[in-house]
């Protein structure tokens, strides 16, 4: 299966902006921000990251399907 | 009386009745700095009816490059007094009553109580995390906006219709990282508090979705993220 995996605002320039993810099963969004965790080590420092799933927000255990796309952002705090 | 506002009421979603729904309408900018500054002076020049800007610092030179109610002379003096000198003299028509305090849980009612939509202009989660409360409380609208680097959020909540800053995972305590280490390009700030305005308005006439808006003024890129209210949520979650 194909994710497509897509890194906002800062992310974007640490993790790389979008990037394809191909995974043998499907899977839990939980499940693939973990193993996003071993493939981007220093993205289990970042708190509160702020996921989408397509074009809207999904809970933890939406099982992602071929070709979503998974967005994630930093939460921004300036004003 | 209407001459002033002839471009905006000539705007078909604004016409005929929109006006009159702005100018009844209060607000309270919680944070008249980036964004706060400009979404101040953006309600006053629209003409709402009353405008209350909050904010407890003071003018700082750093503060210049982005922060459009200030000039060198106000360095030093409270945010919230320079910001009502400059609003007044736009529009004498819009009540603006500065409040030189910060917004706590325990003063929130005080504030905020007599407004119908919160603006936020703050760089604290914690202070996003008192109003988001207050807001669905107190059904009140929080118009929720943020930025940092050249990208940015904002999101209308409406108590009861749609998802509140704890459904969608943002942080709710705590400090913020400051722009001087992450960046913030003034431009974002401009963006960001225009289209706050907008999700006021259009939460006013009953056009609001349940969405996050998140846009970079570096990419030029704007997406609408759709959200939903979780019925389990803490704060705004379904309480038997």
């Amino acid at each position: 299966m194909k994710i497509k995996l897509k890194f906002y605002a800062r992310y974007g320039e640490k993790f790389g902006k979008e990037q394809i993810i191909v995974i043998e099963n499907s899977m839990t969004v939980e499940n693939f921000l973990n193993l996003l965790y071993e493939r981007f080590p220093s993205l289990k420092d970042e708190k509160n990251l702020i996921i989408a799933i397509n074009d809207s927000m999904a809970p933890p255990d939406y099982v992602l399907r071929d070709g979503d796309s998974v967005s994630i952002f930093p939460p921004p705090g300036g004003g | 009386m209407l001459d002033r506002y002839l471009t905006q009421i000539s705007f078909p979603k604004l016409f005929p009745e929109g006006q009159r729904k702005i100018r009844s309408t209060s607000v309270a900018v919680v944070g008249v700095g980036g964004t706060g500054s400009h979404i101040s002076e953006l309600m006053v020049r629209m003409g709402f009816g009353k405008v209350k800007i909050v904010d407890h610092d003071t003018v700082e030179l750093s503060n210049l490059n982005r922060q459009s109610l200030y000039d060198e002379e106000d360095i030093g003096r409270p945010k919230v007094y320079a910001a009502h000198e400059k609003l007044t003299k736009i529009n004498r028509e819009v009540e603006v009553i500065p409040v030189n305090l910060k917004v706590t849980e325990e003063n929130a009612d005080e504030i905020l109580g007599d407004v119908n939509i919160i603006m936020d202009g703050t760089d604290s989660f914690g202070t996003r995390g008192v109003l988001n409360k207050f807001s669905i409380e107190k059904e009140k609208i929080f118009i929720f906006s943020a930025v940092e680097g050249s990208s940015g959020m904002a999101k209308a909540i409406i108590p009861g219709r749609t998802a509140c800053l704890e459904c969608i995972g943002y942080p709710t305590t705590g400090d913020s990282i400051p722009c001087s280490v992450n960046g913030l390009i003034p431009s974002v700030v401009e963006i960001a508090a225009s289209i706050s305005v907008t999700l006021a308005i259009k939460s006013i006439l009953g056009y609001a979705e349940d969405e996050i808006i998140v846009f970079d003024s570096w990419d030029f890129s704007l997406e609408k993220i759709k959200t939903k209210k979780n019925p389990h949520c803490e704060v705004c979650g379904f309480k038997a």
